[in-house]
């Protein structure tokens, strides 16, 4: 055997002890060299890169391609084999690694195609149990739906592949009356990128379904829109249980108003026959008397009493039910406190006498005269008296009245004080509930309805004032009656006290009074801090009823109030100050959150139309802003081209021209080309609605000088907002930004009030 | 001595009215609807009307009009008799040219006093 360097190598051997030794003893194995040999000869004596394994010196295994050919002599005897082998270690290292990768590979994705499976099923599992509906769709025209999860049957009665189909199905099966807001309302919410609307859908089988509808628009990285995301959820139940809400709410109502209605008739038919035994019986006494038949009049006398009683007691139930009703009229009158005592002293003295208790009047030397309803204040001081009277024995019974100043409102107090059986604190709580006495025992013992302190409380409160006791068990009670001097017209129960700020206390003497009427403490603590410090003197009211009270008491320069308070809310309160000769000039600032239509204003709308517009007033409201010619057009921005059309009709009439824009932007576009004399405009419309427009024109100095009056859909407030535009002098959002620009505001009105009032002097 | 018109359509008011002004020593005469209180305001020229608010034919508001409209009964006092439930009435009475009114049911002696404030303000002038 003979043997190459290569080979030495490759193996391990030497050439010398190699040569003359068998080839066989090279292979691992006498078998692999025998399976060479077999292959040569199979294959005519040659074998090219066939694999077969060699065994080094060292007995390590060596894979190799072994290419030979057997060697024959002339007589065609084999005589040896020549022949070359290729390492295949590196190869196979390679091939194995690789091997080994694959199948690692294969068990990864494996692994992940199952977690996608799981996700996916997982994915499947939500898609089918959430309530709501998922879908994607294109984000504009019809939204076609491009997915739709596969509760939509269940839900809507269709097949997903029935609304991925049909591309215009979700506009078709919408309720024609909610159509149009529904694209109203979803333009605007995609430009902000998420909303939720609602609407009636209709099911497959023909009924409608409430939906709630919540989206997202989905971007691209670019930030283009792609498609938006949402669900459809059920809310029938809801809509339905709230519209029962309602139905009962007003059932509710009107059943409260028929028994008002009735009691107050009830009591009207009891009188009639009332009077008549009253009034007979008054005759049959002055007849005894006369024929003097003395022993009839005793008993008369009770039949008189009875009937007396039962007057009062009816008196009493309906008056109960006309306040609550709402009917109770107030009859405001000015008398002077000190005569109107002694009247009701000199009434309740045969009642004081018959306990045997004595009656002590301490009325203040400044007492003068106060506005409210005389009756009803006598009825209550009446009242109370007989109450005194009733549940003293031997006592000493006191009536005392002053007059006192509180945030520059006068207030009358009256003080009953009695030494009778008193109260426990139980007792005072259920005081002043109608039919309830201190306690079933006390009706027995004392008589009467119970429901005088009801009724009298209610009077007090409809003055404005209010009536509270203080009492221990075994030492009397003490009544208070608070009623402002100077009561107004108001029907509505006071909310707590008015505050004045402690820094106002330092403030020189001429300093502008700005009454601040705000519900919320914090935002009336700021803002009284914030003037403060710029030298107003502020005065804080809680509710509208004690904001009117103050601004009758002391016409402040300016009034700062609040839209959105419980009760008597900013936009009443403002009515009754225009409404009242006295306070209609004190400038109003308008303090509300920022909302949509708030902005309107803010951003400088001239004057307020509502939808659905009336067209005899439109005119007049051109008319403000005509000026002599020559004439521009009005600026029509409106998306209804039925709406432009009408108003086209109704301007020519008045001899206006007309140029028409369907949205904001084109809208913009007209103004560049054309100043008009002014311009309508509605809200909300698609594209750019009516919020972005103003914003835009107030950017562009040239173009604020126009009038823009807006037109907005009619809903609940806008007839509020109209009445504002006319009486307000500027609206402001609340917030810390604004803070300045109303300091500027306040400092300007004031400016120009002081300036009015010099000179009509 | 005085004459009083009562206009008056409730029978037993009418009566205890009636009677108890009689007995007072005024002169009563007596209407039960408007038109024929108006009627009788003018024939029988009283000194003084009594009116019921909720009369039939023609109501109280609107015979107190007519009677203030006609130059013969312009200066008649007329005391409105209103009921308690029906607050409106009063204004009502008021605004149609009534002197004074009062309440049902009635306290004679109260509208006893009111009667005769109002006739001697008639006399003085």
């Amino acid at each position: 055997m003979l043997f190459n360097r290569g080979a030495e190598a490759l193996l391990g051997f030497r050439r010398e002890e190699i040569i003359g030794q068998r080839v066989a003893q090279l292979y691992e194995s006498v078998e692999k060299a025998k399976e060479v040999m077999r292959q040569m000869r199979k294959q005519g004596g040659t074998v090219s890169t066939f694999e077969t394994v060699l065994q080094a010196k060292d007995g390590a295994r060596i894979p190799v391609l072994i290419s030979a050919s057997i060697l024959y002599d002339e007589k065609g005897q084999e005589v040896g084999t020549v022949g070359f082998n290729k390492d295949l270690r590196e190869r196979k290292q390679v091939e194995e690694a690789l091997q080994k990768a694959r199948d690692e590979l294969e068990l990864r994705v494996e692994e992940r195609t199952a977690d996608l499976e799981k996700a996916r099923e997982r994915l499947q599992y939500l898609l089918t149990v959430t309530p709501g509906i998922i879908y994607t769709n294109m984000g504009s025209g019809d939204f076609a739906c491009t997915f739709v999860s596969d509760n939509l049957e269940p839900i809507m009665g269709y097949a997903p592949r029935e609304m991925l189909e049909d591309s215009k199905l979700w506009v078709k099966r919408l309720h024609p009356e909610d159509a149009k807001r529904v694209f109203g309302e979803i333009l605007p919410l995609l430009e902000r990128g998420r909303g939720t609307v609602e609407y009636r859908f209709r099911h497959r089988a023909g009924h409608y379904l409430w939906i709630q509808d919540t989206f997202r628009v989905m971007r691209d990285a670019a930030g283009n829109p792609v498609e938006i995301v949402g669900s459809w959820a059920d809310i029938s139940d809801r809509k339905r249980a709230e519209e029962e809400l309602q139905v009962a709410k007003e059932a509710a109502e009107v059943a409260n108003q028929a028994k008002s209605r009735f009691l107050a008739n009830m009591s009207h038919e009891l009188r009639t026959p009332l009077n008549a035994i009253i009034g007979y019986g008054e005759m049959l006494l002055e007849e005894a008397d006369d024929l003097g038949q003395a022993g009839f009049i005793p008993d008369l006398q009770k039949i008189h009493a009875a009937a007396k009683h039962l007057l009062a007691l009816i008196n009493d139930i309906l008056d109960l039910s006309k306040i609550e009703a709402g009917k109770m009229d107030l009859y405001y009158e000015t008398f002077d406190v000190a005569p109107m005592i002694q009247d009701v002293v000199a009434t309740i003295t045969p009642l004081v006498k018959k306990n045997a208790n004595a009656l002590e009047v301490r009325c203040a030397d400044d007492l003068g005269s106060m506005r409210a309803d005389l009756t009803k204040v006598r009825q209550t001081l009446f009242n109370l008296l007989s109450n005194a009277c009733k549940f003293t024995e031997r006592g000493t019974i006191t009536l005392e009245v002053t007059r006192e100043t509180v945030d520059g409102g006068g207030w009358v107090t009256f003080r009953v004080r009695d030494t009778g059986i008193g109260m426990t604190p139980d007792q005072m709580e259920k005081l002043f509930q109608e039919f309830s006495q201190a306690d079933a025992s006390t009706t027995r013992k004392y008589g009467g309805t119970g429901l005088g302190l009801a009724i009298s409380r209610k009077f007090c409160q409809l003055m404005g004032g209010d009536i509270t006791v203080e009492s221990t068990l075994g030492h009397g009670s003490t009544f208070i009656v608070r009623l402002p001097a100077e009561g107004g017209t108001l029907k509505t129960v006071p909310a707590p006290r008015a505050e004045v700020s402690a820094s106002s206390a330092t403030l020189p003497e001429g300093a502008p009074t700005v009454l601040l009427i705000d519900d919320d403490p914090a935002m009336r603590d700021l803002t009284q801090r914030f003037l403060g410090k710029e030298g107003f003197r502020v005065v804080t009211a809680a509710s509208g009823e004690e904001g009117l009270r103050l601004a009758k008491a002391l016409k402040p320069a300016v009034i700062a109030l609040d839209v959105l308070m419980p009760g008597m809310d900013g936009w009443a309160v403002l009515t009754v100050l225009k409404a009242d000769p006295d306070l209609a000039d004190i400038p109003v600032i308008m303090l509300t959150i920022v909302d949509d239509k708030d902005m309107g204003y803010a951003l400088g709308a001239a004057d307020y139309l509502t939808k659905p517009i009336d067209w005899e007033r439109l005119p007049d409201a051109l008319r403000k802003y005509q000026r002599a010619r020559p004439q521009s057009p009005v600026l029509v921005v409106e998306d209804d081209a039925g709406l432009r059309e009408m108003m086209r009709r109704t301007l020519e009439i008045e001899g206006w021209a007309m140029i028409e824009a369907a949205n904001g932007r084109v809208a913009l576009e007209r103004l560049i080309e054309q100043r008009p004399e002014l311009i309508l405009l509605d809200l909300l419309m698609p594209e750019m609605d009516g919020f972005q427009f103003l914003e835009e024109v107030r950017k562009h100095e040239e173009w604020r000088s126009i009038p823009i009056v807006v037109v907005t859909a009619k809903d609940l407030t806008e007839e509020d907002h109209r009445r504002l535009s006319a009486s307000v002098a500027r609206v402001l959002q609340k917030g810390t930004h604004s803070r300045e620009e109303m300091l500027r505001e306040v400092r300007k009105l004031v400016a120009a009030r002081v300036q009015g009032i010099r000179g009509q002097g | 001595m005085s004459k009083i018109l009562l206009v008056e359509d409730s029978e037993m008011n009418r009566d205890m009215l009636a009677r108890r002004l009689a007995r007072r020593g005024y002169e009563v005469v007596i209407a039960v609807d408007g038109a024929q209180g108006v009627t009788l305001a003018q024939t029988e020229a009283p000194d003084l009307i009594l009116m019921d608010m909720g009369l039939p034919v023609l109501d109280g508001v609107e015979a107190t009009r007519q009677l203030r409209a006609a130059p013969a009964t312009r200066s008649i006092p007329i005391i409105a008799l209103t009921a308690h439930a029906m607050s409106g009435d009063r204004k009502n009475a008021l605004e149609a040219g009534c002197d004074d009114y009062d309440t049902k049911p009635i306290e004679f002696e109260r509208l006893l006093g009111k009667i005769e404030i109002l006739l001697k303000k008639e006399a003085t002038p």
